[in-house]
């Protein structure tokens, strides 16, 4: 009944997976409300929202772990998500949630994983060899999963889901609790894997520093995908003029002094630093208001502004009852 | 509140703190950062009594009450969110109306307000993360613990969380907080950071930027792949990481100004001089370096 209603045409060339008004109910709760959307070819996709938005649903959808309610996937140059078996043997999938054996040595964690893929053999040990290289854990090899840091075991949870090199790679959540150094780290690699490898990469993250270095951003809110498009082109889209203003000290009562006054949108910190969205039209009261607490600056907005943006224009259209998408073109 | 005097712990072979001296007193928030690994964890199970030290001692104020949250924290996944934070409440003896009230104001305050009858087991990874914050200051202890809280957190929430915890400060609770947010570390009264099992610095955020040894500064440019591959080349940088549209370098050695000018020139032809400029360290370059000059 799915395969019928998607529309049969090949997808264009420069995109390798398409999501087809994905809907996933968990008995009257409607976790994915129809979701539509394509993943370029060969680039970094990530898809953000708030927590239980239904981002970590979408992907086990995607990677055919879990039957949508309705909708499909298209992608693998001609495969439908339907074809389970062919559909999952080509797409890798780290999950939110650690997956490998903490009383297992790493190299015994990848020979299960690799034999779950169906490797064996010399093909088996030559993928240990080469992905232990490239996601630098060589030395570390034997040793129990348990005591390895939380950064070294997402690059060997990496590893397993790369031993079958797979053309797609859906990644949830891969650097929650990775401290900062390690997150770099990860996201070279994540590059690597695309730029030299070809590599379709779907991520998920909360950090929006990472956000800000995916090439292409899907936003996920109560379910329903509210906007798509290139970091720069999201934030060009974005309403009002941010300013930020550096603090000495006691930065809560300083976001307290300016907080739900007339002329921002919305104030918040980060660190010592205080940021303020101010309302079209109202950045002379703005910036005369942040003066008393600092000398303003005008800055870039960051992910996080233009998501807080977009959910009040969600709220909004949701209140006025109008289709939720907006989509960004470049 | 808590003093340490050259504590350690061992596991086995491993040391997973190796001599930590630390006072922190009655009324701060005290944030401890550092490489997954540190001894961060082993330090709050020691403070909660969960651990006993191998060496060295360990104090806790007097009959001060705490709450831990530890890193992974375990519900109840066959209860729903409010049977579980009913069954917290009755554990620490909070009287059952104020902690329905409360627990009422702080879900809302985390856009969890929807989701009281749903089970812990079917929440989301970041949903289960606010219920075990909830569940935390559900009780008001004098002390509280919280290892890496925000984990899995998403941005407006987190905003959402350090409003309350910074309400918490003000009313009196002395709280200890680890996390991977460098943003988070700056809204501590003080901060202290570990690494391979010892303190390498405590201070306020100032004090420790103070003592950054290195030169950093910031490249805007359009052209961020262009710029990289010819840094490569200078050896006056010795780290480069991307920002959106800003880079991020840090100098190997040497002053300022030597620096700021090799790297203009260069850079010549690519990013005009004004596009490069000095910049003061943030903590994550504190971060970065520590663990580079561990690695080699
Ligand atoms: N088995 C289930 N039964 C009922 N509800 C569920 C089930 N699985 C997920 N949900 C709900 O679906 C919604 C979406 O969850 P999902 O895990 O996709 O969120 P997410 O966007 O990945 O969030 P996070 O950022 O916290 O990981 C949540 O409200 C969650 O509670
Ligand atoms: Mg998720």
């Amino acid at each position: 009944m799915r395969a019928e209603t998607s529309s049969r045409a090949p997808l264009p060339p420069g995109v390798f997976l398409r999501a087809e008004g994905l809907v996933k109910k968990f008995g009257d709760f409607v976790a994915v409300n129809g979701v539509t959307f394509d993943v370029p070819r060969g680039k970094v996709f990530g898809f953000l929202g708030p927590n239980g938005s239904g981002k970590s649903t979408t992907i086990r959808m995607l990677a055919g772990l879990l039957n949508p309610t309705s909708g499909t996937a298209r992608g693998f140059d001609g495969l439908d998500v339907t074809d389970t078996e062919r559909w999952k043997s080509r797409l890798g999938y780290m999950s939110q949630k650690f997956s490998l054996y903490l009383d297992l040595t790493v190299e015994e964690n990848l020979r299960f994983f690799g034999r779950v893929y169906g490797l064996a053999g010399p093909r088996l040990d030559e993928r240990i060899r080469e992905l232990s290289g490239t996601l630098r854990f060589e030395r570390l090899k034997d040793t129990l999963t348990e005591s390895l840091s939380t950064g070294m075991r997402q690059r060997v949870a990496l590893a397993a889901a790369l031993l079958h090199e797979p053309l797609l790679l859906f990644l949830d959540e891969p650097t929650g609790g990775v401290d900062p150094k390690g997150r770099r780290l990860f996201w070279e690699l994540i590059y690597d894997l695309a730029a030299e490898k070809g590599m379709t990469v779907l991520v998920t993250t909360h950090y929006m520093d990472e956000a800000e270095q995916c090439d292409e951003l899907a936003f996920i809110l109560n379910g329903d995908l509210i906007a798509h498009g290139e970091p720069h082109a999201l934030k060009r889209g974005i309403s009002g003029r941010l300013l930020e203003v550096d603090l000495e000290s006691a930065p809560f009562e300083a976001l307290a002094a300016v907080r739900g006054a007339a002329p921002l949108e919305d104030a918040y910190l980060f660190g010592l630093r205080l940021r303020v969205l101010a309302r079209e039209g109202r950045v002379d009261d703005a910036l005369s208001l942040v003066s008393r607490l600092g000398t303003p600056a005008v800055a870039e907005p960051s992910l996080e502004d233009v998501f807080v943006d977009l959910a009040r224009g969600y709220a909004e259209r949701k209140a006025a009852a109008q289709p939720p998408t907006r989509m960004v073109t470049t | 509140m808590i003093e340490a005097r050259g504590l350690e712990k061992r596991f086995g072979a491993h040391a997973a703190l190796r001599g930590v001296d630390l006072r922190i007193a009655e009324g701060e928030l005290f944030a401890l950062i550092g490489p997954d690994g540190a001894g961060k964890t082993t330090f709050f199970r020691l403070v909660a009594g969960l651990l006993t030290p191998t060496a060295g001692t360990l104090r806790r104020a007097e009959g001060a009450t705490f709450g831990l949250v530890p890193q992974r924290f375990s519900l109840y996944e066959d209860l729903t969110v409010d049977e579980n934070l009913d069954l917290r409440a009755r554990l620490y003896s909070v009287p059952s109306a104020e902690a329905r009230a409360r627990a009422a104001e702080l879900l809302r305050r985390v856009g969890m307000a929807p989701f009281g009858a749903r089970l812990a087991g079917a929440l989301s990874g970041g949903m289960k993360q606010k219920l075990a914050l909830v569940a935390a200051l559900l009780t008001k202890p004098r002390l509280l613990l919280l290892d890496e809280p925000t984990t899995g957190v998403d941005p407006v929430s987190r905003r959402e969380f350090w409003l309350v915890l910074n309400e918490l400060h003000h009313e009196g609770l002395t709280i200890v907080v680890s996390t991977p947010y460098m943003d988070e570390a700056e809204y501590a009264t003080r901060l202290g950071f570990l690494d391979e099992g010892k303190l390498l610095a405590v201070g306020t955020r100032d004090e420790v930027l103070a003592a950054f040894p290195r030169p950093i500064l910031e490249v805007l440019s359009p052209d961020r792949n262009g710029v990289r591959r010819r840094l490569a080349g200078i050896d006056a940088v010795d780290d480069v990481s991307l920002f959106g549209t800003r880079l991020h370098l840090r100098g190997a050695a040497g002053t300022g100004t030597e620096i700021l000018d090799s790297v203009r020139a260069g850079l010549t032809g690519l990013v005009p001089a004004d596009g490069v400029r000095l910049v003061p360290p943030t903590l994550e370059d504190v971060f970065v370096l520590a663990g580079d000059e561990v690695e080699t």
